[in-house]
């Protein structure tokens, strides 16, 4: 072996995209030069093109067909979107850690992906009106967990071990209401679930809807999902913070595919069930 | 866009918890990796056969296949043959595992360059088996190795990052949790990239002091 093979960078896989983002990140937080400007309506119309962000880990909101092509309820939407502004729609496949600079960096117009619409966020990124609900739940396992599960207050307890995908408003649910359970946070749903399976944990505190579909495809786990909801999350398209153009455009668009009935179809073709939480239908906004 | 860095403050002492546990990672890994170097060096160049055939074996997976790959294995592939290890375990093994094989790589080459004829100057001195490793090889093989070991402390400090994925809440890992709460991307990570860039700033320091003093060995410095 030579020795500029010893020296040779050490693969990291999927870490090159995570790497390449925290330089560019840093580069552009540390020289700082005016960042992009999103596209506003009016570019959009004169390039006749709206650029879509999509998580195809977020099954089903996005997720890979057999085509290897991004699809999902997040495509869905994002095509009706598009046809009813008259453009062309571009998905640009997002992951969670790089989706927000993506928008700062004028490579995507839209982001989707059920981004939970918070306070700390909408500082940061503007908000559509809702386009979906979310719905915090408890899942766990029917049998082989660490203490008997039947009941959220049954999750505070130090023997009892939960893991989470990072960044997901289970988080704060448990921070508030199980501190005493162990936490272990994993970077997507693969992981987390594989680790529920293996029994490297006990349950999992999330949306429903993030985890209908994966619970299906994990073999050989009779899965048990608590009745109780937690809480509601609203979750709107995100827009570049002062992209109002743009924003007020796709506010109607929703509206009007709130009340055609697209998004309520869209959602069952993909969930098989109604939305848990519907989404009102309101006039002003 | 504007960067508002004064939001983002408030994560530091969070942060700078997980650059800490970043250092203990790649500390314990080094310790451990330079000992397993120590021990697969001296079998390639001394030990029969055999053995050398097993750590060439072992020298050639974990440095042709990605660290990310190798820790994926030991957490979730272990668990199928019911060996269940802790985020920080399966960390701590893979790149200890990982470190040891590139540095038998290190210390064998540090081992060939040692000149036969010190050796048979040792012998001719009448020195023991343990004088002759103590007085004549290792000085010599510290030195020249000591650029090469100190360049694989560094990687392995940044390579911590990897952690992330599998749970253990380093520097990264807290930047991730940072950044899904508050979307302000560019500067949580660009406050990473200052605080690592400190980390191995910090371990160049201290080798280079430890180098001088210790071996009289200039390391790499900054």
């Amino acid at each position: 072996m030579s020795a500029d093979r010893i020296k040779g960078a050490k693969g990291t896989g999927g870490l090159s995209r995570r790497g390449a983002l925290i330089g560019a990140a840093s580069l552009a937080g540390l020289g700082l030069t005016k960042a992009a400007l999103a596209k506003p309506l009016a570019e959009v119309l004169s390039t006749k093109k709206l650029r879509a962000g999509i998580n195809p880990t977020l099954v089903p909101f996005g997720v890979f067909n057999q085509q290897n092509q991004i699809d999902g309820f997040d495509a869905d939407i994002a095509r009706e979107i598009a046809r009813q502004m008259r453009v062309e729609l571009e998905i640009v496949q997002v992951g969670s850690p790089d989706r927000i600079p993506f928008l700062q960096a004028d490579r995507i117009d839209i982001v989707l992906g059920a981004i939970t619409r918070t306070v700390e966020r909408a500082l940061v990124i503007d908000y559509t009106i809702p386009l979906h609900t979310q719905s915090v739940v408890i899942l766990t396992k029917q049998s082989g967990t660490a203490v008997p599960i039947a009941k959220p207050a049954d999750l505070d307890n130090p023997a009892v071990r939960l893991v989470q995908v990072r960044g997901t408003v289970g988080i704060p649910w448990i921070q508030a209401n199980a501190p005493k359970a162990q936490v272990t946070l994993l970077d997507n749903y693969p992981d987390t679930f594989r680790a529920l399976q293996q029994g490297r944990a006990d349950a999992m505190v999330d949306v429903l809807e993030s985890i209908v579909v994966p619970m299906k495809n994990v073999a050989g786990v009779q899965w048990k999902v608590l009745d109780e909801v937690l809480a509601s999350t609203w979750v709107g398209i995100g827009v570049q913070k002062g992209n109002t153009t743009l924003k007020d455009v796709l506010n109607i668009v929703l509206f009007e595919m709130h009340r055609s009935g697209f998004v309520g179809k869209t959602w069952e073709k993909w969930f098989g069930v109604p939305m848990k939480t519907p989404v009102p239908m309101n006039p002003m906004f | 866009m504007t960067l508002q860095y004064g939001q983002v403050l408030r994560y530091l002492p969070d942060f700078l918890i997980g650059a800490a546990i970043s250092l203990v990672i790649a500390l314990v890994a080094f310790a451990l990796g330079l000992l397993i170097g120590l021990v697969g060096a001296s079998v390639m160049t001394y030990g029969p056969r055999m053995a050398r055939w097993g750590v060439r074996a072992y020298v050639s997976f974990f440095t042709n296949t990605p660290q990310l790959v190798q820790i994926f294995f030991l957490f979730f592939a272990l668990p199928e043959f019911g060996i269940l290890l802790s985020p920080v375990q399966a960390v701590l093994i893979g790149m200890t595992l990982n470190a040891g094989a590139y540095l038998t790589e290190i210390q064998r080459a540090g081992f060939q360059s040692l000149p036969q004829a010190e050796i048979d100057a040792a012998e001719t001195l009448g020195f023991t088996r343990v004088q002759t490793v103590r007085h004549v090889i290792a000085p010599h093989i510290i030195k020249a190795l000591y650029p090469s070991l100190s360049n694989q402390y560094i990687i392995m400090t940044l390579g911590t990052s990897m952690a992330a994925i599998f749970g253990v809440e380093e520097l990264t890992a807290r930047a991730l949790n940072a950044n899904a709460i508050s979307f302000r991307s560019i500067e949580i990570f660009s406050l990473t990239a200052l605080i690592y860039i400190g980390l191995t700033i910090i371990a160049s320091a201290i080798l280079y002091t430890f180098g001088r003093l210790a071996f009289r060995v200039k390391a790499r410095a900054f």
